[in-house]
Order: C-alpha cells, then structure tokens, then sequence
C-alpha cells in the first residue's frame, strides 16, 4: 500500500469516504484563524486528516496560562510565536502538508488578500472585533465560514455562509452587532475549562472535514450549543435577520473603512497607560478591584485591595488623591472608572491589567 | 393550572439569573416575555441575546405557544 494512502487507510476505508474523500482533503486549502484553545485542535486533527493546504494565523506568543488548553504547546516554547510552534508540530505530525504562518493580527486587508486562497474560513479567534471583521470578510467574498466559540463551561460552533435551501446565514444575523468590552468576559477574564475548546475545535474539524468531503449534514444555518457540565448539546434552526442589511458593510471599500476594534470599545477617555502611571505613581491612590482569590497579588506597588463586588463610592474617606483601578486585563477596571468618573475626584482605568504588569515583568 | 413555558439561559446570561432554567406562566408574547424578565433581572437589560422558541431562532416579536421552550444565547468571544 502506498504510504499515504497507509496514512489515511482507517478514514478511507469508511463507507462513503474512501479515495474520493482523501484526494479532496489532499487538494483543500483551509485558513484556521487564531491558533489559541480552539486553534490547536483544529490544526491537529485537520493535519492528520491529510487537509493538505493550512493556513496559521496567530500574532501572540505562547505564554504559561495557555498550556492548561492550548495542546500543540509545551512550557519549553513559552515565549515563542504560536504560529511558529504549531507550524513545526503540524509538520512533524504529517511532513506532506504545506504549511503557510501569517503571524499577524489579522486584519482586513489580510482577509482581502489571502481568503481567495483559501476553501474554507476557520475562526478560532478569541475577541468580537475579530470574529466580525472575518464573519463580514466571508460575506463580502462568498467563502465558507466554520464557526466556534468558548466561555466557562459552553461552547458554540456552526457553519455560516453556505447557502442551503436557497439561505445563507452568517455571524451577524445570529448576533447583529458586537457587544462592548465590558458587556461579555474574555476567557481571560471569565475562565474556560481546559477541555471545552478541545471538543468545540475538534467539533470544527469535524465542520471542516464534513464541508470539504460532501460527508454528512454540515451545521449550515444550525447552531449547536455544548455545556460540559451537562454533556448536553442544544440544537438551534437559525433564521436570516433582515435588519442586519442596514449594519453590514456592503463592498470592499466600506469593510476597509470599518473599525472594527472601535465597534466593541466602551466610549471613555479614563484609561491610563503602564507608562504614565509609573510615571506618576504618588498622585495616584491603586486600587485593585480583583477578587481575593486572584493571581497574582500584587506586592510590589502601594495599593488598596478592594474587590468589584465590594465597592462603594466614598472615595473621599479614603483619599483625596485621584484613584487607579486595577484588574486582570483592564476590563472590570474600565468599568469601574466609567462608573465612578464624574466627581471631582478622577478614576482611571490601568490598561492592560496585571496581565500586562506580568508580561513587562514589572510585577 | 396556569400553563407553564421553559427558558434556558445560556453563557454568562446564568451570571445574572443564577439559574440555568426557569419555568414560568406563559406571558403570551416575545416582548412580554423580555419586560418580564428584565424586571426580574434588571441587568438583563445590558446584555446582548438572541432568543429561539422551540431549538428556532426568532427575529421579531411573535406569541409564545403553551409549553414552549425558550432559549436565550449570548454571544461567546472566547477561543
């Protein structure tokens, strides 16, 4: 038996599968965007189905609060580029893919020039301003988009963009308009379990493999709603949602236009950089609005531990001084400055959060 | 007996109800359904959800037929 045919035989013996099936993995060309929690999976499974043509793109670095889900990483590549990792790993996982690392964030002008390339859009991405500059990207160029998403214990994954029944649903009519920042946590903010990104990516490829091949009934117009605490999956029929017209960049030009991270920002001006704190540490009193139980505390910097779900606004018992807040990643921190501003007392917004203070190593 | 509907909250939606599932009487319509709720959970009002009756995602407002399950889902950013 040829070798690869060898390599695949478990798949290509299938009824229903067979040759046929592999060569069209062989000759596909699939861009998994973000090579994070859901990222990893996807690649993995999706290289060793044989897909013979993946696209990575990450910008980030791999970092030791990825490990507990992000799989193609160990701790000796902490500090390396995500698509650097998982381009080597891929490769040494099955040497006949060709393998192209975008390692950019990705952007609209990427989207315009690299989706023609490509069969299939894989958004693994983990933030709004992302996932809907892609979702329209797949609209304005008629590609294929698998969907997936994670918070906590739930997943999301779907199919969008592929016409059936004479419907092509996408990201948008299922939620119109991204939420801001502050209104739905990160999982950097919320948490996610290890293994949730690990089914719902696996639950892509599986999309992906699905699409490519003609097998099955892909999740086109459907949307699967996984809880791991409960092992239950909750099938959604979506619908087209005709307001979206109104909201959806409607050629090149206008996407191009479209400021995406702007769309998900909160509205202030009360964030303040690393930089210009340190700069003015004695003006300000910290204070840092994490829960009891979050890491790392900080011990190097004067400050106030006064968890969010704590606070009162009698600032001025405390202080005169004008008041920073801390958090995680500067999101709770956001919040809270838009809440107290408006005194004659200022409130900033540290940006970045202790995440960023630990990536400086300032803590 | 007063007929009864099911709602399932998803995502961090169950943050703010502190349950995942609720059975109430049925209001009648959408709407109703959604001033209910955000009087029950007033920061309902600041989260972004779509809503399906019986595993359909629905638009605009339309009755709430007896027994129906309701779904509410936000949307998920991470990955």
């Amino acid at each position: 038996m040829h070798q690869s045919t060898e390599r695949y035989q478990r798949q290509i013996i299938l009824e229903g599968f067979g040759i046929a099936a592999q060569e069209k993995l062989t000759n596909a060309h699939v861009l998994v965007i973000g090579a994070g929690g859901l990222g990893c999976p996807i690649l993995q499974y999706l290289a060793a189905a044989g897909v013979g043509n993946l696209g990575i793109a990450d910008d980030d670095i791999v970092s030791i609060a990825n490990l507990n889900r992000q799989i193609l990483y160990g701790q000796d590549d902490i500090g390396k580029y995500k698509v650097d990792v998982a381009a080597e790993k891929i490769s040494a996982l099955n040497n006949q893919i060709n393998i192209t690392v975008y390692n950019q964030r990705w952007n609209q002008l990427l989207s315009i020039e690299h989706f023609p390339k490509y069969n299939i859009i894989v958004d693994a991405t983990d933030n709004f301003a992302t996932r809907y500059l892609i979702n329209d990207a797949c609209v304005l160029l008629n590609k294929p988009l698998v969907y997936g998403a994670v918070s906590k214990y739930e997943g999301q994954v779907a199919v969008f963009n592929m016409s059936l029944n004479g419907m092509a649903i996408n990201y948008r009519d299922l939620f119109p308009e991204p939420p801001k920042e502050d209104e739905v946590q990160s999982c950097a903010e919320a948490g996610v379990l290890g293994v949730l990104p690990g089914i719902i990516g696996t639950m892509q490829a599986t999309e992906v493999i699905k699409l490519i091949t003609g097998i099955g009934n892909p999740l086109i117009n459907q949307l699967r709603i996984y809880n791991a605490k409960k092992q239950e999956l909750y099938a959604i029929q979506l619908t087209k949602n005709a307001l979206i017209a109104k909201i959806f960049p409607t050629n090149i030009p206008e996407f191009l236009q479209t400021n995406y991270q702007s769309l998900c920002e909160v509205n202030n001006n009360c964030s303040i950089s690393i930089n210009d704190w340190l700069l003015n540490k004695e003006k300000f009193l910290l204070v840092d609005l994490r829960e009891l139980n979050e890491l790392p505390r900080i011990n190097q910097f004067e400050h106030f531990a006064l968890p969010l779900s704590t606070l009162k606004g009698n600032w001025k018992d405390l202080t005169n001084k004008d008041i920073v807040f801390i958090c995680q990643s500067g999101i709770r921190s956001k919040k809270a400055a838009a809440m107290f501003n408006g005194t004659d007392q200022k409130f900033y917004s540290l940006l970045g959060g202790v995440d960023q203070l630990v990536q400086l190593k300032i803590i | 007996m007063h007929k009864q509907i099911s709602i399932c909250f998803f995502g961090q939606l169950t943050d703010i109800t502190q349950c995942n599932t609720l059975a109430i009487d049925n209001p009648g319509t959408v709407s109703l359904l959604q001033n209910l709720l955000v009087r029950q959970y007033p920061n309902l009002s600041h989260s972004k959800y779509t809503i399906a009756i019986n595993n359909k995602m629905v638009i605009e407002d339309q009755p709430i037929p007896e027994n129906a399950i309701i779904a509410l889902m936000p949307p998920f950013s991470g990955g």
